[in-house]
């Protein structure tokens, strides 16, 4: 009873519809993650979509489906099948590639290619060439048993290809297992300003920090320009390891060009200018009176005083890449200096007089029309920074060997075959019988071509002969 | 004469093409044959020098990448890939005809290619992450799985309108079409072959993510899109290889892989979104 019951299972783990099935359902379930956004935050499924329907997405785990719990299933029950499937072929396959052809009596009425010659004379020189002519195009292994009067022979090629089905699925799986290495690292962003040092990155999806054991210093950073426009061309950071308060490592990094420092993969991901500790520079005109503009640089956040008596201008906000947010809030839409604006105060014996935008692109654009003051965001001083993504996967090497595995097996089942040759000479009446037989597991049609042309040159063989 | 001129008139030549195949495949005329193998050939020259002139114009903009990076381009590298898998299989399998289920393809794609509003066809700079050779390995090897995939479309396509009539002489075009067992060795070797470089598509396309971003895998639609296209051909792989499974049945799954291959090329990129939108 118990036996049978494992018998079912093993039958239902190696059977090829559960591949089929397995491999549809993970299709079509793969479907809902490219239509629903994947770890994104609660406000945006609930702007997309209704309460409801996102108690549904949750309940499922349609927002981060690829790692839920029933995927994971789906996967492992796919990996399952496909190590069952291999390890069922598995006997077979052994006994195939180790037996020896017994010679050709046995096995040569049973095969697709068959071909009967006669010729005249026999002698060792046409054995000889008959060998030599079967060696051309099956080279690798060869058995003959020849005798005065007669020849025996067996020759195949590429015996090995058979095991391309298992390297293929051994490449799959190690791919999996890569995969789930992968959990047992991690994947953060740092921000580094020029001239500064960070040891901490903020990890992928869950915002935690994570403190490294090393930490990282940002010589320098530049970003070049595509001509006339502003869409970047490159930028790079200069960086340096600290570790123990010991420089070990320099070096410049770009996209494409990682750092690699003891597991851990440095990437240049981002850069932008800093607004904590930037300076601007504002231009201060009066309206009445002289028309004399007057420059002051302010830090972010603080005050100065104007020449008026009891004026005071504060900067009280900047943002790198102006834009309206949903809300009709003001938002910076990236941390690069697209449209970098500040909004400015006029404070009259520490009374708010008025409050504006003012844009360092758009200096002709003012958001209060009958203020005493006219100012004008002049220029900007911030201190640029480099983002960082730091990456340390153990799994990633075992990747790279199963997409290799995968590869060359995905080649060897598609394009080689195991080709059998046998080739029988015996003497009957004053004759010589030359029967040759063969066989190819996979694409019999251009191995049956390769036949007419060995058959095709044992025939000159016997036209040589007499 | 510019690239875009010399693309304009590979557009022409494929259109005429098509309608030089349809005219065929009613009116038998032998030496039409020769002419529209002739035509192909010409377009496809045409094609390459396009192609190769917009690579040096863009060395000539101080930019300096593959015609491979934007919507336009990827569509113009793409028919270019598909006519010649399909000059190769129309040799292989001694057929020529096939053409017929490839060109209003190509020909399509062409034309909104060069004509249609929504696709830009300026050079554009790249953005730093697209600055690498990973990009011809990955772009390359998927297009040619899916001109691959393209041609194992018509097979399946001509497979299953001559299989109707059981493949009995009807006097008509389908006479014309490789015989049934033949269409089916064409499907499946054209599928193995996509399945292959697919693979290799996706992989490089792995490997190029970990170097640039630093993660070889997220899950970007995209990438999931390529996946599920790459289930549904290993099911048809494995139904016929290991099954057994022939003729409709086959015929059909391979149409259903070709149309996910047209929704991960197009379709990803206009009605979803990830880390492929710039193309």
């Amino acid at each position: 009873m118990k036996n049978s019951l494992l018998r079912d299972l093993w039958k239902l783990l190696t059977s090829l519809t559960l591949t089929i099935i397995t491999l549809i359902i993970l299709s079509l379930t793969s479907i809902i993650g490219t239509l629903i956004p994947q770890n994104e935050s609660p406000q945006l499924y609930l702007q997309l979509y209704s309460p409801s329907t996102y108690q549904l997405i949750k309940r499922f785990h349609f927002d981060d489906m690829y790692h839920s719990w029933w995927f994971t299933t789906l996967l492992a029950l796919f990996t399952l099948n496909l190590i069952s499937c291999s390890i069922n072929r598995l006997p077979n396959l052994i006994r195939i590639l180790t037996q020896k052809s017994k010679g050709a009596d046995e096995e040569m009425s049973s095969l697709p290619l068959q071909k009967t010659l006669r010729i005249k004379d026999w002698s060792n020189h046409t054995r000889d060439e008959l060998i030599r002519i079967v060696k051309k195009y099956l080279h690798t292994s060869l058995t003959y048993y020849p005798s005065a009067e007669s020849l025996n022979l067996f020759a195949e090629k590429g015996k090995y290809t058979r095991l391309g089905f298992f390297t293929t699925h051994l490449g799959i799986v190690l791919i999996i297992i890569g995969g789930m290495l992968g959990n047992y690292g991690y994947q953060g962003f740092m921000k580094v300003a020029e001239g500064e040092t960070s040891d901490t990155i903020i990890l992928k999806g869950s915002s935690q920090q994570k403190q490294l054991d090393f930490s990282i210093r940002c010589d320098e950073f530049e970003v070049s320009f595509y001509q006339g426009s502003q869409r970047p061309k490159d930028f790079k950071s200069s960086l340096t390891i600290i570790e123990k308060g010991n420089d070990v490592l320099t070096k410049v990094i770009e996209v494409n060009d990682p750092l690699y420092y003891r597991g851990v993969y440095i990437y240049q991901s981002s850069y932008g200018t800093s607004p904590d500790q930037g300076e601007v520079l504002l231009g201060v005109e009066q309206k009445t009176g002289e028309k004399k503009t007057k420059q002051y640089k302010v830090k972010i956040g603080e005050k100065v005083s104007l020449e008026e008596k009891g004026y005071k201008v504060k900067v009280k906000r900047f943002v790198p890449d102006f834009t309206i947010g949903k809300n009709k809030e003001v938002v910076s839409r990236s941390q690069e200096l697209n449209n970098p604006a500040v909004q400015v105060a006029l404070l009259k014996d520490g009374t708010l007089q008025d409050e504006q935008w003012i844009f360092l692109k758009f200096p002709d654009f003012h958001g209060a029309k009958d203020a005493e003051y006219r100012f004008t965001f002049l220029d900007f001083s911030g201190k640029e920074f480099t983002g960082l993504q730091l990456t340390k996967d153990p799994g990633v090497w075992v990747v790279w060997v199963g997409c290799i595995l995968l590869t060359l097996g995905c080649y060897f089942v598609f394009f080689t075959s195991h080709r059998r040759l046998w080739v029988k000479v015996e003497e009957k009446k004053g004759e010589y019988l030359i029967t040759i037989a063969g066989t190819s597991n996979k694409n019999l049609e251009s191995f049956s071509q390769v036949f007419d042309q060995i058959q095709h040159e044992c025939k000159q063989l016997g036209k040589t002969a007499s | 004469m510019n690239s875009s001129t010399l693309l304009g008139i590979t557009t022409f030549v494929y259109l005429f093409t098509m309608v030089l195949y349809f005219y065929y495949l009613f009116f038998r005329n032998k030496k039409l044959g020769r002419t529209i193998k002739a035509l192909t050939i010409v377009g496809l020259l045409v094609h390459t020098a396009g192609l190769i002139l917009r690579w040096i114009e863009s060395y000539q903009l101080g930019y300096g990448h593959i015609p491979l990076t934007n919507l336009y381009e990827t569509l113009v590298s793409m028919s270019w890939c598909t006519v010649l898998v399909l000059l190769i299989m129309q040799q292989r399998f001694k057929s020529d005809v096939l053409g017929v289920f490839i060109f209003p393809i190509v020909s399509i794609a062409m034309a909104y290619a060069s004509l249609s509003p929504n696709v830009q066809d300026e050079i554009e700079p790249l953005i730093p992450a697209l600055q690498s050779n990973w990009l011809t390995y990955h772009v390359l090897t998927c297009f040619l799985a899916y001109a691959a995939f393209a041609t194992s479309f018509g097979g399946s396509i001509a497979f299953l309108m001559k299989n109707k009539k059981n493949g009995i002489p009807t006097g008509g075009f389908l006479d014309k079409l490789p015989e049934l067992n033949l269409l089916d060795e064409l499907i499946y070797k054209a599928n193995a072959v996509g399945f292959m470089l697919l693979g290799v598509g996706i992989i490089t396309g792995a490997v190029w993510a970990n170097y640039a971003w630093g993660s070889y895998w997220s899950w970007d639609p995209k990438e999931t899109w390529s996946l599920i296209t790459w289930f549904i051909y290993a099911t048809f792989l494995h139904a016929r290889l290991t099954r057994g499974w022939r003729g409709n049945k086959t015929a059909i799954l391979s149409i259903i892989g070709f149309l996910a291959v047209i929704f991960t090329f197009l379709g990803v990129n206009y009605v979803l979104s990830g880390l492929h939108s710039y193309t």
